[in-house]
């Protein structure tokens, strides 16, 4: 049964979402200005937010949520006990699942504080051990709340590859501000702004309806470009190299070379 | 304007842990914005965590240019904006914990309401002053931290991924406030992996594995992967005479596409 949220009003934010379904599978951004509802979101649909009307159904998915402070989920004093407390004696000796915590400690490159407190990572590190929580827990629809604030550009980089080789048979709906990050490997998005709507919509076209002013100079560069009817792409300024090849054409074009 | 100068500085968080800064040897001077970033883990925090005075120096000594030395400084001398609003923001409304800093140092009623009311207005707060903080989401919290210390009218700013969770409302005041700062000539240290700080700050600082590196912008913006600074590498590299990297984005529209 599929996931429905319906005649919900969330408190303080005053989010009203009439109805959702969430899609079977894929990764979709939940994209909005602050306090606009998008945590309490993500929360109604992890069980953790109750609301007085409406109703919600989770039929009979695993949903785990990573959320916005990584410190909200941690609360083990060695960080092999943080990844490994939900499971029992038995399974911890089991092969498979050993290869696959090897798996998670690799990905996450958790090997070189297995064993200190988690306490004493850095706000990076620490989202790193909530992904790698829930990467080794493998719920069957993922929630991340800001998933790229705190992270390098080399995180950001494997964040974005796991997520999308997750979301090929998960669900994963990503709340965020980071949208070169989102825009690099999501299509669709729902826009959060006093209602929800039922149907995500092409997250480039959500970027350039919603996101002013812009926050980069190449991403200014490109919103002034389309808003001169040039012919480019809503999502290449996203990427220099793509971006430049595209500037590049428009130059030549001006100047009569092909 | 307020020098700080580190003469051999280390620190580290006990002998269990892995994580060591140092040895530091470096001037930043009175109204200089400095740039610092570098890998998750690496060391920037604790950077922040010295000047605040969080972290004490093992080796060495953090003292002003006259003379001072960091357990000297006058308790407002310093605003440590964190990497985890959560962390500094304690009172049970927004206003209140604005307030704070101005109830302490402030000779009059007045004074304290000028200064409480100026910071909320700066960080676009003023309509939100009597909401509970638990009732705000991450962004709003983290305005909330950044007018507390607006408030507090320190003279050396730490600010440790100040943009992290905000909106784009959000960034624009906070962009607006740093540059107000360096206005007043206020010594800033500004710690993110945002590229976008490439354009405000006067010197780069690269903290990785405990060790600081000095660099020249165009370093800096190589590491960041500064998207402007690698759209227009491709561009004069494959275009004779595309010169724009110093225009602004409107201008080099009009110069692609007029």
């Amino acid at each position: 049964m599929a996931m429905t949220v319906q005649g919900v009003t969330l408190p303080y934010s005053g989010l009203f979402i009439e109805h959702w379904q969430a899609p079977a599978a894929g990764v979709y951004a939940v994209m909005g200005p602050n306090g606009a509802g998008k945590s309490q979101w993500l929360s109604l649909l992890a069980g953790q937010l109750k609301v007085r009307g409406g109703t919600v159904k989770r039929g009979r998915h695993r949903i785990g949520l990573v959320m916005q402070h990584p410190e909200h989920q941690i609360a083990e004093d060695l960080v092999s006990t943080e990844v490994l407390w939900p499971y029992g004696a038995t399974r911890r000796t089991a092969p498979e699942f050993l290869a696959s915590v090897a798996q998670v400690k690799d990905r996450w490159a958790l090997d070189g504080f297995w064993d200190d407190s988690p306490w004493t990572l850095s706000t990076g590190q620490k989202r790193r051990l909530v992904f790698a929580v829930y990467d080794l827990l493998n719920p069957d629809v993922l929630l991340l709340d800001e998933p790229s604030e705190s992270l390098d550009g080399e995180w950001k980089d494997r964040t974005r590859r796991w997520v999308a080789e997750r979301a090929r048979d998960h669900l994963v709906l990503i709340a965020s501000h980071d949208w070169p990050w989102v825009l690099s490997f999501v299509d669709q998005g729902y826009w959060c702004e006093g209602t929800l709507d039922n149907k995500p919509k092409d997250l480039g076209e959500l970027w350039y309806e919603r996101q002013v002013p812009p926050s980069g100079r190449l991403e200014e560069l490109w919103r002034e470009l389309l808003d001169r009817s040039a012919p480019v792409g809503l999502r290449e300024w996203i990427d220099p190299q793509i971006a430049a090849g595209q500037a590049v054409k428009l130059w030549h074009w001006k100047h009569g070379a092909h | 304007m307020t020098a700080v100068i580190f003469e051999g500085v280390g620190t580290d968080y006990g002998k269990d842990s892995h994580y060591a800064l140092g040895s530091l040897d470096f001037t930043i001077q009175g109204g200089e914005c400095i740039f610092v970033s570098g890998p998750n883990g690496g060391g920037k925090t604790t950077l922040a965590r010295l000047l605040a005075g969080t972290v004490k120096a093992v080796q060495g000594k953090i003292m002003l240019a006259d003379g001072p030395e960091r357990g000297e400084w006058p308790p407002t001398l310093v605003g440590w904006v964190q990497q985890e609003p959560e962390h500094q923001v304690i009172a049970e409304r927004v206003g209140e914990d604005v307030g704070i800093s101005p109830s302490w140092y402030a000779g009059s009623y007045q004074e304290y309401q000028n200064a409480k009311d100026g910071a909320l207005a700066a960080l676009g707060l003023t309509a939100m002053s009597q909401r509970v903080v638990q009732s705000l989401s991450g962004g709003e919290l983290h305005r909330t931290a950044m007018a507390a210390i607006v408030a507090q009218r320190p003279e050396v700013w730490v600010m440790d991924e100040p943009e992290a969770m905000m909106d784009r409302a959000g960034q624009v005041a906070l962009w607006e406030l740093v540059g107000q700062l360096k206005q007043k000539q206020a010594t800033v240290v500004m710690i993110s992996h945002d590229a976008r700080w490439l354009a405000v700050a006067d010197r780069f600082l690269w903290i990785a594995g405990g060790h600081a590196l000095w660099l020249g912008h165009e370093d800096m913006a190589a590491r960041l992967a500064d998207p402007w600074h690698e759209f227009w590498e491709i561009m004069e590299s494959q275009v004779a005479g595309a010169g724009g990297r110093d225009k602004s984005p409107g201008e080099v529209a009009r110069m692609l596409w007029p």
